[in-house]
């Protein structure tokens, strides 16, 4: 079945999967998840493939996983569920350092989806406030105004009495 | 080190590494396969109400979840033969029947339900989906098949209870069955009686919703209407609203219902709040004051479905207990009862550049009356979404007559009108633009 995959989807899958399974994961919190909605996003985007660009593609998969997981969202079936307990978080030998890993994933999965989506998309894939309005469909006032309620936000959960951040 | 730097750094620390799943490719390829025949599926559905006579193929939506090996491509196993599935638009007459046998063949490739219509008075269950069925047929057919013969009878045209009608499609023909909920009433089938219509209702829902899990929701749905009366709705929760207009009148009587579009972050909070909230068992109180809002928030699901939270005497109920809504949630109830309460429009429907200006003077002369800083809040972002620009919001009331209006041209923009405005103080003038012919009307400047 692999074998009809389009021209060069079979590569971009082997070299950006990962990739997008970070930003999945910093979406819904759950690895599980993350995959899901990684595979999902490719699927969409499968058929369109060759009417695409290559340089076209990161940016169409991007926008097909962001608008998935606001899909999501709105059918409750995958809504996320508030927990104390935090969802995987990565392995480091230092307690201080995971502390501050945990208080920051803690905080983003407290902020609504639109603002998180602005979050992953400004400061971790490092996008500008234009392509992330792109990649929303939204315009790029509405992308500004999310960041700093976003950031304003993450500022006050995360002033902790330790200090998640320096 | 600033913020944004600290976020982007530690945002990349806390991904955890993925854990490699045992063939992404392969989940990717079979999720395309069953997206390719839920799609084909919603395609075929659609075209069935549409179009008569149009052919479509049977291996395109019947048939088992295709294995995930590497055979056949995703579409093979349609057969151009096949003939075409008969269309399944709804019929006026509810109460129609066919002269089929009195059990329901099995073979069915397609199902929708219509309806309802009261049978003395309105409806109360909700309006029966748009989308139809297309999964677990044989399911939905024996919960026809499995009630007993009985109840219903001739010439049962009325009573208490609403009437669905159940298209069951077939390759060559449409069964009708009658789903009848009045006290005469059953499950009608050829030209037999079944007892019970709620068992084939409550499967037809729960298949529903199980379909729905698996597909995509329509691209646009209706906007929510101000209901008139209760509606219940077997295939959908009110809390799975995604848009709402929350509808305000009082006990007093007489005046019409007023409305006001609910922004989603606001449904969003209310919604997490009527579903935590404690309750307590209903009980028939006294009367409401006549200053006391009876309010309903009449929403519509992302596939379109009519759903309600209903509020007697400012209570809001959720099945058979009010509940008490936590203080923000309240809040934002109270606020959008009081913008519903002066009744404030949001130009979307205002069909001339001079009505535009209108209502946003009506909107900014609103914002200064009302007496809940949130209800301001609210007023004021439907005022300044009447610009296409950067708004303008006057701190007080406006006092200003509108006088003629006048068309002139404006680069990027088909039409635009200039809409003079006097003062006690002076006179400015509006300059007002949309892009097309059909597009709503904006703001651009307001000249002083």
């Amino acid at each position: 079945m692999t074998a009809q995959a389009p021209d060069g989807f079979e590569a971009y899958v082997a070299a950006r999967g990962d990739a997008l399974w970070r930003a999945a994961w910093l979406l819904t919190g759950d690895g599980h998840l993350a995959e899901d909605l990684v595979q999902s996003a490719l699927a969409k985007a499968w058929p369109k493939w060759e009417r695409i660009t290559p340089d076209g593609h990161e940016a169409y998969v991007r926008r097909i996983l962001f608008t998935t997981y606001a899909a999501w969202w709105r059918r409750r079936w995958n809504g996320e569920r508030p927990t104390d307990e935090l969802p995987e978080v990565g392995v480091s030998d230092e307690t201080d350092a995971l502390d501050r890993r945990h208080a920051l994933v803690s905080a983003l999965t407290q902020l609504p989806r639109g603002q998180r989506a602005v979050v992953v998309l400004r400061w971790f894939e490092d996008l500008t406030e234009a392509q992330t309005a792109e990649v929303l469909g939204c315009s790029v006032g509405t992308v500004k105004s999310q960041s700093a309620r976003a950031m304003t936000r993450l500022r006050s959960l995360l002033q902790d009495p330790e200090g998640a951040k320096p | 080190m600033s913020d944004e730097q600290w976020l982007k750094d530690h945002l990349a620390d806390a991904v955890p590494p993925p854990s490699a799943p045992a063939d992404r490719m392969a989940g990717i390829a079979a999720m395309r396969v069953r997206r390719q025949r839920i799609l084909a599926a919603g395609a075929a559905a659609a075209v069935c109400l549409t179009v008569i006579g149009v052919t479509l193929t049977a291996g395109v939506f019947i048939g088992d979840e295709p294995s995930s090996g590497p055979a056949t491509g995703p579409t093979e196993s349609s057969t151009p033969t096949e003939p075409p599935i008969p269309p399944l638009g709804c019929l006026k007459d509810l109460y129609s029947t066919d002269e089929g046998a009195d059990t329901l063949e099995s073979g069915a490739v397609a199902a929708r339900l219509c309806g309802p219509r009261g049978g003395i008075g309105p409806a109360v269950n909700a309006p029966a989906p748009h989308d139809v069925l297309v999964t677990g047929l044989d399911l939905l057919v024996a919960s026809v098949n499995g009630q007993p013969r009985g109840g219903g009878g001739q010439g049962c045209l009325g009573g208490f209870g609403d009437v669905f009608l159940l298209l069951v499609a077939y390759r060559d023909h449409v069964r009708k069955i009658q789903l009848n909920f009045s006290v005469c009433g059953g499950i009608r089938v050829g030209d037999q009686w079944r007892t019970d219509p709620q068992v084939p209702l409550d499967e037809f829902a729960r298949l529903l919703r199980a379909q729905r899990a698996s597909t995509t929701p329509p691209p646009t749905i209706p906007d929510p209407t101000c209901a008139t009366d209760e509606i219940r709705s077997a295939f959908a929760d009110p809390d799975e609203m995604v848009l709402a207009r929350m509808c305000v009148s009082y006990a007093n009587g007489g005046s019409p219902t007023n409305s006001v579009l609910v922004p989603p972050e606001t449904l969003a909070t209310i919604l997490d709040g009527w579903r935590e909230a404690p309750g307590t068992p209903i009980v028939k109180g006294p009367a409401c004051g006549p200053t006391t809002p009876d309010w309903i928030l009449s929403g519509v699901t992302a596939w379109g479905d009519k759903v309600t939270i209903e509020a007697e005497c400012d209570r809001p109920a959720r099945g058979q207990e009010w509940v008490s809504l936590p203080p923000e949630a309240r809040e934002l109830v109270d606020d959008l009862i009081e913008q519903a309460g002066v009744n404030v429009r949001d130009g979307s429907d205002a069909e001339t550049a001079w009505l535009l200006a209108d209502h946003w003077i009506d909107a900014v002369n609103a914002r200064a009356l009302v007496s809940s800083s949130g209800a301001a809040r609210m007023i004021g972002r439907v005022a300044n979404g009447m610009w296409v620009a950067d708004p303008w919001l006057p701190d007080g009331a406006l006092n200003w007559d509108l006088l003629a209006a006048s068309r002139t041209g404006l680069p990027g923009w088909q039409e635009a009108w200039l809409v003079p405005a006097r003062t006690p103080g002076g006179q400015a003038t509006f300059t007002i633009v949309r892009k097309t012919k059909d597009a709503p009307w904006r703001i651009l400047s307001l000249d002083r």
